[in-house]
């Protein structure tokens, strides 16, 4: 789709050609991404060398005589620095050593993390007082013991050298003592009614703090309390209010699920009790045996989702077709009436319709519909009413109270207050968290309203847009450093204790600033959390420190889970459809962007490098777009272009998004933050610009109009390109390189042939060797990927690089596949443009027992050790990149540059002790984590044991939240991994080159509904 | 007086066909420690002195052999015995890998060997000759070409040889004090 169809751009892609190339191979060929199915140059580039652009190894514009000038400036500038005097500084020695901490044996404590108000259960090891990395608490309902990119990143976060560290006092440096004398004469002038007083918070599901904030308005009744947060549950509960009369929670059993239909909702990694979701959802995806009953879903969404990729049917459809496509289900199922039924969404067939509507009643107490958390509120009622139809509540799901300590609609409470400000009724505003300037509707007009405040206070992370409005801005605590107490997706309450105290002295918690308010003030935020429960537990004196103890030990709170309430749900709102939207129309979605949320974690390094699922976009959002429908508007990927929504207008690059539901394009919020940090400040682009409050999620009307200039994506999705279609070899060998990277077969071709995934000429190519093969005796490590389970969601990439020091390298390196992952989601599509099937492949080292990389290091810096294990030596490594060139998984990753941070003194807390951190010129590779096995071979040792099994877990497996990868001695026939590796799904990567590889996979079965024709 | 001791008898010719003439009478005569000394190289005077064998080859060899096997048996020992590493799951004694050890050892082997073993057999370095005490052989550097006959060999007899040398017509005949 070249502008000048005489001058293709060779790097363009022409969608022609890869439909007529998807035609012609049919619905069984794999394709990574549309660069592929299009041979551009890049694409070659990458296939036929691992790293393309190194010959030009210095980035643009810096030229080898540029890089010795600044080698000698920095030279002479490290000679200048050494000439100051350092500062005295005094260290202490420990006369008495705090108990329980023995040098080099790390401490885990458990805490709680919030996002959007819903808590996630953790450990975090803490290494000498320092926290380094977060697991998943297994007592904690919400977690199971895995965990998402958003905890695994947060301990990024707390270490940010860009978090504000001093109270800030009209742009200058203030102090907390100056502050709190501030807010004592506001709270002076307020009393005794506090009309003027107006505080706004994110979701609060903290009881301890609702309670004070209810002190501060019992105590000043005329003061109000708002909350706002831009990705939060106000549809949810707006729908159960539509439903049932009152907001209520609803909480999911998928274990008990055999038939799960998703309106648009990915539940397993987005949304409250995500991880949860996706243990359980995964545990019916075991597949142990033909025999097995594995779950069905069936997903009708806009944007490919994980969710979306893990489904078995999946339907691109655009959002203002939900609504319309739930209720004729809900008729099929008969809830409420058939009108509207006519007027469907055009990406849905009835006979499809009627085949899920059979499904699900067929599966009558055993079956699920989930509604999105960005889906109006009738598409939820609707799903409530249809799970009370099938009977499924209480089975499948049941009903708590809310598990906000304030349900309240966000935007219409933020509407309130935007009101108050506007008409001046507002004195003081204390802003709590969140950051309304950048992500409030943009109809609101924040920033200007909030100008009419007298009184401005801002407590967050980092000194933002909002921070810098106000008056007084304190930097919020980190929730390792804070106390605090939250509620998971099912109401337990998780204690948040802190894992060290403040790094800065100005950080202070919303506690300790609400408190200043109060009769109290001055009381220090573990006093306030520890009181609170104190006065509401029956517990009393000595048994209340024992619960108390004994709570920060578990992470929660025992037995606070909500108990289910007893709703029915209403049909009459059935009738009250939406209007479907005009055919051609385009619209567009906003969703939280899978790594940076709603711009929290915009400065967050990791995340911003994360590459996103299916996508596998890095540092930036984009106008994703179906591939039809580009075509339609004369735009291809990269284009930048204006979006305009009635009056207002942003711009974004174009995103080619294979199953991307047509005229329609999605837009993740979070990007183009304006005042962010070094990192976030820049990626991407502002949706918040055309998202108003009348259409926070989905809006129809949009325009696309190109600017006529290009914008360039670093996409990771053809990199390291596995070239087993044999491209260069020759054509009698082709048959042996033809067997597919992901292997997949139905549920009813599991049952006949159980063996599918075997490579049927493994024995022969395993005998084919002139050398004896070497013995593995006592441990020998092994990984099994259950290809079933995995849901792509990318927690074990973040945790391979928080425990494994991983370097952020940027966008511009990433564009040079330089990005440094040790593990990476390889994502696959097969079928059309339109509605691909995805599969996901997590990628780490497979430790291949014949390792092609070793035998060509002229060093010997890469060897077998003899537990197996293939070992990088980096004091060897001269940097040849031949290991890399050699291996045939492209796991090898070489630092180009010194891409560790070696100078910023507030990241030196984040590594793990135990890892090396690599300086340039160093290749490097996944390791099985051996710091961890090593360290529990010291203890098995000491102990005078063997290692048991699942005594090592790997980062990657500690971190993910179903359950999919499992590490272990492959030798001991009686543990998991062995189990797992005789199961007859399990076959290795790229078989025919008899690497042997110990990291294997368990084939992928899908179980679509027989009575569906696709 | 008691004479000194004589290192052998010096024949100084014009030509080297003179040399080469002279050289040939005198082997044939039966003289086998014969010596002759030119400015430049002489085509066929090393025969014409004698000379017919050298053992330098043998030397090569067992200095190539020995390279050999110090490469191999290094590689052997570093890799199976020292310090033995899994590579790639090939065996330890993966000898193909070093073959360019052992072939490089053995030419530096055979290499070294042949440069020494000739300088040895040559007894070079030699710091002092007694022919440098003939004052003229000085010209043999510039024009003039000697004859040595040693008074080591066997049919070595002052005045006879003296007398023989002098038949070949040389430009004069010196004796050689050690």
């Amino acid at each position: 789709m070249s502008s000048n169809p005489n001058t293709p751009d060779p790097n363009s892609v022409d969608l022609a050609a890869v439909r007529a190339k998807l035609a012609q191979a049919g619905q069984k060929h794999f394709w990574q991404s549309l660069e592929e199915l299009s041979e551009t140059k890049e694409y070659r580039e990458f296939l036929e060398h691992e790293f393309p652009h190194d010959t030009a190894a210095n980035p643009e514009g810096i030229d080898r005589r540029d890089v010795l000038k600044l080698a000698a400036a920095s030279a002479a500038l490290a000679g200048l620095s050494a000439c100051t005097k350092l500062p005295t500084e005094k260290i202490v020695p420990y006369v008495r050593p705090p108990e329980e901490i023995i040098p080099g044996r790390p401490l885990f404590y458990a805490t709680s993390m919030q996002l959007a108000g819903v808590a996630a259960g953790l450990l975090v090891e803490s290494n000498m007082g320092r926290p380094t990395k977060i697991e998943g608490n297994p007592e904690h309902p919400g977690s199971l013991g895995g965990t998402d990119v958003f905890s695994q990143a947060s301990v990024l976060t707390l270490y940010d050298p860009d978090r504000s560290q001093t109270v800030i006092h009209e742009g200058r440096i203030g102090s907390w003592g100056g502050f709190a004398a501030a807010m004592t004469d506001a709270a002076g002038q307020q009393s005794p009614k506090g009309a003027g007083l107006r505080i706004l918070t994110e979701s609060v599901t903290s009881p301890s703090l609702a309670a004070q904030i209810r002190a501060v308005l019992t105590q000043f009744p005329e003061a109000k309390w708002h909350q706002y947060e831009q990705c939060g549950r106000d549809n949810v509960r707006a729908g159960a209010k539509l439903a049932f009369g009152k907001p209520v929670n609803p909480v999911y059993k998928l274990d008990k699920a055999d038939v799960i239909v998703s309106l648009d909702a990915d539940f397993l990694t987005s949304g409250a009790g995500h991880v949860r979701y996706a243990r359980e959802f995964s545990s019916r995806r075991a597949m142990e045996s033909p025999s097995s009953n594995p779950n069905r879903l069936y997903v009708v969404e806009c944007m490919p989702t994980s969710t979306g990729a893990m489904a078995d049917h999946r339907k691109p459809v655009r959002p203002s077709e939900i609504a319309g496509f739930a209720a004729r289900l809900a008729s099929e199922l008969g809830v409420g009436s058939t009108s509207g039924a006519s007027s469907a969404a055009q990406g849905i067939s009835a006979e499809w319709t009627r085949a899920v509507a059979k499904d699900l009643q067929q599966h009558r107490g055993s079956s699920l519909i989930i509604a999105g958390d960005e889906q109006p509120a009738l598409v939820h009622a609707l799903a409530h009413a249809m799970n009370a139809a099938l009977g499924n509540v209480g089975k499948t799901v049941y009903y708590t109270d809310p598990l906000e300590a304030n349900p309240v609609d966000g935007i219409e409470s933020l509407r309130d207050l935007v009101n108050d400000m506007k008409a001046g009724k507002v004195d003081v505003l204390l802003i709590l968290g969140g950051n309304p300037v950048y992500d409030a509707p943009i109809d609101f007009d924040f920033g200007p309203a909030l100008l009419n405040v007298k009184l401005r206070v801002h407590s967050g992370l980092y000194y933002d847009e909002t921070g810098e409005l106000c008056h007084w801005h304190v930097p919020a605590t980190h929730y390792l450093e804070s106390w605090g107490d939250a509620r998971a997706y099912d109401g337990t309450i998780g204690i948040i204790q802190p894992l060290i105290a403040p790094l800065y002295e100005g950080c202070h918690s919303a506690y300790e600033i609400t408190a200043l308010l109060g009769s109290d003030p001055g009381k220090s935020n573990h006093d306030i959390v520890r009181d609170y429960w104190a006065s509401q537990r029956p517990e009393k004196e000595k048994a209340f420190e024992d619960f108390w103890e004994r709570s920060l030990h578990d992470g929660i709170l025992p037995a606070t889970a909500l108990p289910a309430v007893n709703v029915s749900a209403r049909t009459d709102f059935a009738k009250q459809a939406e209007a479907p939207a005009v055919p051609g129309d385009l619209e567009i979605s906003f969703r939280p962007d899978p790594a940076v949320f709603d711009g929290r974690f915009a400065n967050n390094g990791w995340l911003q490098e994360l590459p996103k699922p299916n996508t596998r976009l890095t540092w930036d959002n984009a106008a994703m777009i179906s591939a039809a429908t580009a075509q339609r508007l004369n735009v291809t990927n990269g284009d930048y272009v204006k979006l305009q929504l009635k009056s207002r207008e942003t711009k974004a690059g174009i995103m080619i998004v294979p199953g991307h539901a047509e005229n329609s394009i999605t837009l993740h919020l979070g990007y183009g933050r304006r005042r962010a940090g070094k990192v976030g400040t820049g990626p991407g682009f502002n949706a918040n610009f055309i998202r108003t409050s009348a259409a926070p999620w989905a809006a129809t009307g949009l325009h696309v109009e190109k600017t006529g200039n290009q914008y360039y994506f670093a996409v990771t999705q053809h990199q390291y390109i596995i070239d087993h279609q044999g491209h260069a070899s020759e054509e009698e060998s082709d048959a042996a390189f033809h067997r597919d990277l992901v292997q997949v077969a139905t549920l009813e071709e599991f049952r006949a042939n159980p063996n599918f995934a075997r490579d049927p000429n493994e024995e022969a190519t395993r005998a084919f060797t002139l050398y004896p093969g070497f013995k593995y005796e006592g441990n020998a490590w092994g990984m099994s990927i259950d290809l079933n389970k995995c849901v792509g969601c990318n927690a074990c990439v973040v945790a391979c690089q928080s425990e494994n020091n991983i370097a952020v390298v940027g966008k511009e390196q990433v564009m040079r596949g330089r990005a440094m992952h040790w593990i990476r989601v390889d994502t696959y599509f097969r079928g059309g443009l339109e509605n691909p099937e995805m599969y996901y492949e997590p990628m780490p080292c497979m430790q291949c027992e014949n390792a092609p990389c070793e035998v060509v290091c002229p060093v010997g810096a890469t060897t077998h050790s003899p537990e197996g294990l293939n070992e990088m030596t980096y004091n060897r490594c001269v940097g040849t990149r031949y290991c890399s060139n050699n291996c045939p998984y492209k796991v090898r990753r070489f630092n180009f540059f010194l891409f560790s941070d070696w100078q910023t003194p507030s990241l030196y807390g984040v590594r793990n002790p135990n890892v090396t951190v690599r300086s340039r010129g160093v290749m490097e590779k996944c390791t099985y984590c051996v710091q961890r096995i090593n360290a529990a071979k010291i203890r098995s040792e000491e102990e005078n044991r063997p290692v048991r099994d699942g005594e090592i877990v790997t980062a990657c497996q500690g971190a993910c939240p179903a359950d999919a990868i499992v590490f272990g001695n492959i030798n001991d026939p009686n543990s998991r991994v062995a189990k797992l590796k005789a199961q007859s799904r399990n076959y290795s990567l790229l078989a025919e080159l008899n690497t042997k590889p110990r990291t294997t996979y368990l084939a992928r079965v899908r179980n679509p509904n027989p009575e569906i024709h696709e | 007086m008691k004479r000194k001791p004589i290192y052998g008898l010096l024949a100084e010719f014009e030509t080297p066909e003179q040399l080469l003439e002279a050289a040939h009478r005198t082997h044939d005569a039966g003289y086998k420690n014969i010596d002759a000394f030119t400015p430049m190289p002489v085509e066929g005077m090393a025969e014409a002195v004698g000379f017919e064998h050298t053992n330098l080859p043998k030397v090569v060899f067992t200095g190539g052999l020995l390279g050999g096997l110090t490469g191999f048996f290094m590689c052997y020992y570093a890799n199976v015995i020292s310090f033995p590493l899994n590579i790639g799951g090939k065996p330890y004694n993966s000898w193909p890998a070093w073959i360019p050890i052992t072939f490089e050892l053995t030419i530096l082997g055979a290499a070294l060997s042949a440069v020494f073993g000739m300088l040895a057999m040559n007894g070079l370095p030699t710091p002092y000759h007694p022919v440098f005490n003939v004052a003229r052989f000085a010209l043999a550097s510039k024009d003039r070409f000697f004859l040595c006959v040693k008074a080591r060999d066997k049919k070595f007899d002052l005045v006879k040889t003296k007398e023989f040398l002098e038949s070949l017509h040389p430009h004069g005949v010196f004796e050689i004090e050690v």
